[in-house]
């Protein structure tokens, strides 16, 4: 079932048990258009590889992070379910067909609905998500309505990539606080692009020892090929 | 049998520990302090700073002071917001201003020939003796005058540092603000009075922020002695330097009173209450934590406790039950390398054993946790130290603080 841990019990049987802790929930929404086939959809492999590899060597994440891909293309797809770090298996990213942000952006509420875990009176409820989307490109369905959804409820902290000249920061502003941009696809470019991405997460999961609702999201400064859009 | 270690997680060997950076208000990493209540009660304070902190070389931001006087003991707490960076400052002022202020405004006050009942000590009760509603009310207030009062003394201590170079230095070339020293803040008195023939104690409390104050009694029953303060989202919580907590009906609907044959009044900071989430489950849990690994010491009435009930078929006396079953070896950062603890827990041993937690918070002579231990010479802060800066708990890295007066 989503969202249980597994640990060894005291006589050592496995046994499922909701630990209770509050964990970072981590989505990742990277586009798979046509566009991004070849070497860009290869540099984005690279990029979740080392994202893992980085996150790992971690100790605050590695007990707190979870993270999750959806992958858009003609349609959205969860390819890989809220995981901690140590279970999780590099998704299988293929390029090719349309971007379906709004379809993305759907999927994205119904995941953390699912999901996240929240606040009780005995439970202890999540961090806040953190969601990276990443796109190349203009959008090929209706996102407004999910876009709007997801502001105006505030169900997480959202950082959007325009990635290359075809990517429309002025729309992605209007669906994420956070918007920044990349002048192209190149390896350097998307490889500089997760390692601002793992460094983020890293300090998010230091820092919600006290996150609190009203303190913005104090991001650690981009490296120079990731232009923070004012 | 296996031995038990801690949960498989592989980021026990990645913590680090760095020692504490070179910068002013120098607190130590972690202190620890014993002492003796008016009645002869035992009373145990420790903090320990949080993994987070060791592994990024910054200060412990929790703090804690006690002190008894006259008929009453008394007791702070503070936990220094993480994303402040003087909040430690914060804490210690609070914490030795609201202590300094009630040993001195309690310090001729007592409870004595008060006539309360069971229910007259909770907020709202009915005290069946005006003259005992009086002192209460003075008690209480004395209570929240303490924490406006260390609220004022964390605004001068922030003052004094204004102008000052080095923190300008510190804080990256702007002046410090008043926000850059927010911490909570618990405090909590106790006292006791003869009552019916019977010595009974009385306790209230009032806090500001997270953590909780708990009071358990002699049959195992737990009382919270909080209402904290949380929002709808992880990890929200409230400071002593936002002014509009300091009101006096704020105030009063957060103290909290306790009357009864008490065993044990805890405070601590949220580092621990989290750990222990459920409070009403989870508190006792804890108190049964301490019991087993020897921190609070077994009463007079758990030494002639009579034997154990027979046990029933599936379950498995505690005493057959070899230690490493319920227990695991903690491994913790510090200074002169891996420092490795056991820790024991009480909830295995009644998962193990069979029997319920609360079994054993009642007759924590079952728990046979002493049987290794000469009481007359432990340091039960040191104890209570070294428990809480070892055990594991998955995502906890906070500094923790606890103070506990028991018998």
């Amino acid at each position: 079932m989503p969202g249980e841990d597994l640990f060894y019990n005291w006589k050592g049987r496995l046994k499922t048990m909701d630990t209770g802790f509050r964990r970072l929930p981590v989505y990742l929404l990277l586009d798979c258009s046509g566009s991004m086939s070849g070497e860009p959809i290869e540099a984005v492999r690279q990029g979740v590889k080392a994202l893992l590899a980085d996150l790992r060597s971690d100790p605050q994440a590695l007990e707190t992070a979870y993270l999750s891909v959806i992958a858009f293309s003609s349609s959205a797809r969860q390819i890989s379910p809220l995981t901690e770090l140590m279970l999780f298996k590099e998704p299988a990213l293929e390029a090719q067909g349309s971007t379906s942000l709004g379809e993305a952006l759907s999927l994205l509420e119904k995941c953390i609905e699912n999901e996240v875990r929240k606040s009780t009176a005995t439970q202890k409820g999540d961090w806040k998500p953190l969601v990276f989307l990443m796109t190349d490109g203009q959008p090929t369905d209706t996102w407004e309505p999910a876009a709007e959804r997801i502001r105006r409820q505030e169900r997480c902290n959202m950082i959007a990539c325009a990635a290359g000249s075809g990517a429309d920061s002025a729309l992605l502003k209007k669906i994420a606080g956070l918007v920044v941009e990349l002048n192209n696809l190149k390896p350097d470019t998307l490889k500089a692009f997760f390692k601002w991405v793992s460094v983020s997460i890293k300090s998010t999961s230091v820092n919600v020892a006290r996150a609190c609702e009203t303190t913005p999201l104090n991001l650690p400064p981009p490296p120079p090929e990731v232009r923070m859009v004012p | 049998m296996k031995q038990i270690t801690e949960p498989d997680m592989k980021s026990s060997s990645l913590w680090k520990y760095l020692p504490l950076p070179d910068e002013p208000d120098r607190h130590d990493e972690s202190d620890s302090r014993n002492g003796i209540s008016p009645e002869g009660y035992r009373i145990v304070g420790a903090r320990a700073r949080g993994k987070k902190h060791k592994h990024e070389g910054t200060h412990c931001d929790d703090w804690f002071d006690f002190a008894t006087s006259g008929n009453w003991t008394i007791f702070a707490l503070s936990d220094g917001a993480g994303s402040s960076r003087l909040s430690r400052v914060g804490a210690r002022v609070s914490c030795e201003a609201a202590v300094q202020y009630l040993a001195e405004s309690l310090k001729d006050c007592t409870l004595d020939g008060c006539h309360l009942s069971d229910a007259a000590a909770s907020s709202g009760g009915e005290e069946t003796d005006p003259a005992a509603e009086e002192r209460i009310h003075a008690v209480q207030a004395a209570l929240h005058e303490s924490m406006i009062y260390a609220h004022s003394r964390v605004a001068e201590a922030f003052e004094q540092r204004r102008a000052l170079e080095e923190y300008r230095v510190l804080l990256g070339g702007r002046e410090p603000v008043l926000s850059d020293f927010s911490a909570t803040l618990l405090v909590a008195l106790h006292t006791s009075l003869i009552h019916e023939g019977v010595r009974r104690s009385y306790a209230t409390a009032c806090q500001i922020g997270d953590g909780i104050t708990a009071a358990i009694d002699t049959e195992g029953h737990l009382s919270l002695l909080g209402i904290p303060d949380s929002g709808e989202f992880s990890g929200e919580t409230e400071f002593l330097t936002s002014e509009d907590m300091l009101s006096p009906s704020t105030l009063m609907r957060k103290t909290v009173s306790y009357f009864g044959s008490l065993r044990a009044l805890i405070t601590m900071s949220d580092g621990v209450a989290d750990d222990y989430f459920p409070h009403s489950y989870g508190l006792k849990r804890l108190f049964g934590d301490l019991i087993i690994n020897g921190i609070i010491a077994p009463s007079d009435d758990d030494r002639g406790a009579p034997e154990a009930p027979s046990i029933p078929e599936g379950e498995t006396a505690p005493a057959l039950l070899e230690e490493s079953e319920y227990s695991y070896v903690a491994e913790t950062a510090a200074s002169h390398g891996i420092r490795r603890f056991r820790i024991r827990s009480c909830e295995r041993l009644s998962e193990l054993s069979g029997m319920p937690l609360e079994s054993f918070i009642q007759r924590p002579a079952l728990m046979q946790a002493w049987r290794e231990h000469d009481t007359d010479k432990r340091d039960e802060a040191e104890m209570l130290l070294e428990w809480l800066d070892s055990y594991y708990v998955r995502g906890s890295f906070d500094d923790r603080t606890l103070l506990l007066l028991y018998r």
